[in-house]
């Protein structure tokens, strides 16, 4: 599991957590407040029209209900949405074609209602009905373990973190980014680039990052990954890139460019094991060009960052 | 000599008069294309940088004269206080409460109020066809006060000048 080395943080855990709690409307904010929760635990706050109000805790489920009209209700709902999108749903539009949008802080807001078809493609979500906020945490020195089997001979190596969604992906490419741009005691510090298409990784508003990416960090923020990695390698010459749930063609094309440009690759993807994203055709040549040389796998366990293994290009365990 | 000073007196203030409402008029017209543009600007955010509308009006704020920078500000504040209510009745309190006293009229002012409720829709093109549609209703409203201030602003001078002959007059 993750363990906090006491950095100095850029968001402090109780902006952080702030940040999440002035989207919900006051009666909500005050239901939650009033449990007295320690937010360092807290993973996840589903709102589900007509149910209670349901927590994802220190990898547990915690209902907030006392009576019924603890049952959420539309307008609650609706009021959520607002306050997520400041008012201003356009501004989220391409993003809520995905069904999600990000606040401050790098929390996402996935959303569930009816989708609003063009063609065939979802132009966005109209009569919401399930609010699904997961929480983001920064949490320095999560790295800490894994970063030396992430390099060799002082130079890092292309790896692909592999894990099911909530179990912490981003938290620990945000740690691994933060630690090559620094430096730590297994290497010197690299020039990254990070494009932070859903600005999780930096939690950027209003333009400054909320989170620790370290000093040599250079963030393209809300930017498609696969433009975005073109531009950093023709304009910030970075010696490592960073993206975080990779999942189209067109990105693993240009994820496969970057490499043969010289830059070293760190990049996260959905998947339960290795086996199973060698599984998917899509990912056939990571293993067949051997693209990566490590494949880190967290397991899906309550606790966010257990890892399973750490694996080379061949599918050995290294870890 | 007296009467003579008493009644050029009377015809200036008249005549001051008659030059200040024809000054409030001027400002009126003044005032909507002011609207006009500040309405410009908005859209040219949503267009150019699609930054929400919180963050648009913090910026202009900084930007805009009195009232419509505090106007701006406070639609800022309050929409990030997040204390309830709709976009809409958040707007239409702030135009009533921050640009009641300005001179904009009467009825261009209701119409801004209505705005409100339009915005913040889940659809750029339709956020800017909004402000669009908004903006040429108010080109339509300053041609028609343009129109019309030349003939009030000559009516109110002569009002004011003919208004103090007649009382200078009455007087002596």
């Amino acid at each position: 599991m993750y363990q906090a080395a006491g950095n100095k943080s850029f968001f402090t855990e109780g902006k952080r957590i702030e940040s999440v709690l002035r989207i919900l409307p006051a009666k909500l904010r005050e239901r939650i407040l009033e449990e007295g929760l320690d937010f360092k635990k807290l993973q996840e706050i589903r709102l589900r029209t007509g149910h209670c109000l349901l927590l994802k805790y220190d990898g547990q489920e915690r209902k907030l209900w006392k009576s019924v009209p603890d049952r959420i209700t539309l307008d609650e709902i609706n009021e959520t949405v607002q306050y997520a999108a400041n008012y201003s749903l356009y501004a989220y539009e391409q993003e809520m074609r995905q069904g999600y949008l990000t606040i401050e802080g790098g929390h996402r807001i996935g959303m569930a209602g009816q989708a609003i078809i063009d063609g065939k493609q979802i132009r966005n979500l109209r009569y919401i009905s399930s609010v699904n906020i997961r929480i983001a945490h920064e949490v320095p020195g999560c790295g800490d373990k894994v970063l030396p089997f992430l390099v060799q001979d002082g130079d890092v190596l292309n790896t692909l973190i592999i894990a099911p969604p909530g179990c912490g992906k981003t938290t620990l490419l945000r740690d691994v980014i933060r630690q090559i741009s620094n430096g730590s005691s297994v290497l010197e510090g690299r020039n990254v680039g990070v494009v932070d298409e859903r600005s999780e990784i930096g939690g950027s508003y209003l333009g400054i990052l909320q989170n620790d990416l370290g000093i040599r960090t250079d963030l393209l923020d809300a930017c498609p990954k696969a433009e975005g990695m073109l531009m950093l390698i023709r304009s910030m010459g970075p010696q490592v890139i960073a993206v975080d749930e990779i999942g189209s063609m067109e990105e693993i094309e240009i994820l496969k460019y970057a490499m043969c440009c010289g830059c070293r690759m760190i990049a996260t993807v959905h998947g339960a094991s290795w086996q199973e994203i060698r599984g998917k055709p899509m990912f056939q040549e990571f293993f067949t060009q051997r693209l990566f040389q490590r494949y880190l796998v967290l397991r899906h366990m309550k606790q966010p960052g257990l890892i399973e293994g750490i694996y080379d290009e061949q599918g050995e365990n290294v870890c | 000599m007296l009467k003579v000073f008493g009644s050029m007196v009377t015809i200036t203030a008249s005549a001051l008069l008659g030059a200040c409402a024809a000054g409030e008029l001027e400002a009126s017209y003044q005032e909507l294309i002011y609207l006009r543009k500040l309405i410009g600007m908005i859209q040219g955010e949503v267009r150019y940088s699609r930054a929400v509308l919180s963050h648009i009006f913090r910026k202009l704020g900084r930007e805009l004269e009195a009232p419509y920078d505090v106007w701006m500000k406070q639609m800022c504040s309050r929409m990030e206080a997040r204390k309830g209510g709709s976009l809409g009745s958040i707007w239409r309190e702030s135009v009533n409460l921050y640009l009641g006293a300005s001179k904009l009229p009467r009825r261009e002012l209701r119409k801004l109020s209505d705005l409100g409720v339009l915005l913040g829709d889940a659809d750029a093109q339709m956020e800017l066809k909004v402000l669009e549609g908004y903006q040429k209703e108010l080109s339509v409203s300053i041609e028609d006060m343009h129109r019309e201030i030349q003939n009030k602003k000559k009516l109110c001078r002569c009002l004011g000048i003919s208004g103090g002959i007649l009382i200078a007059v009455l007087l002596v």
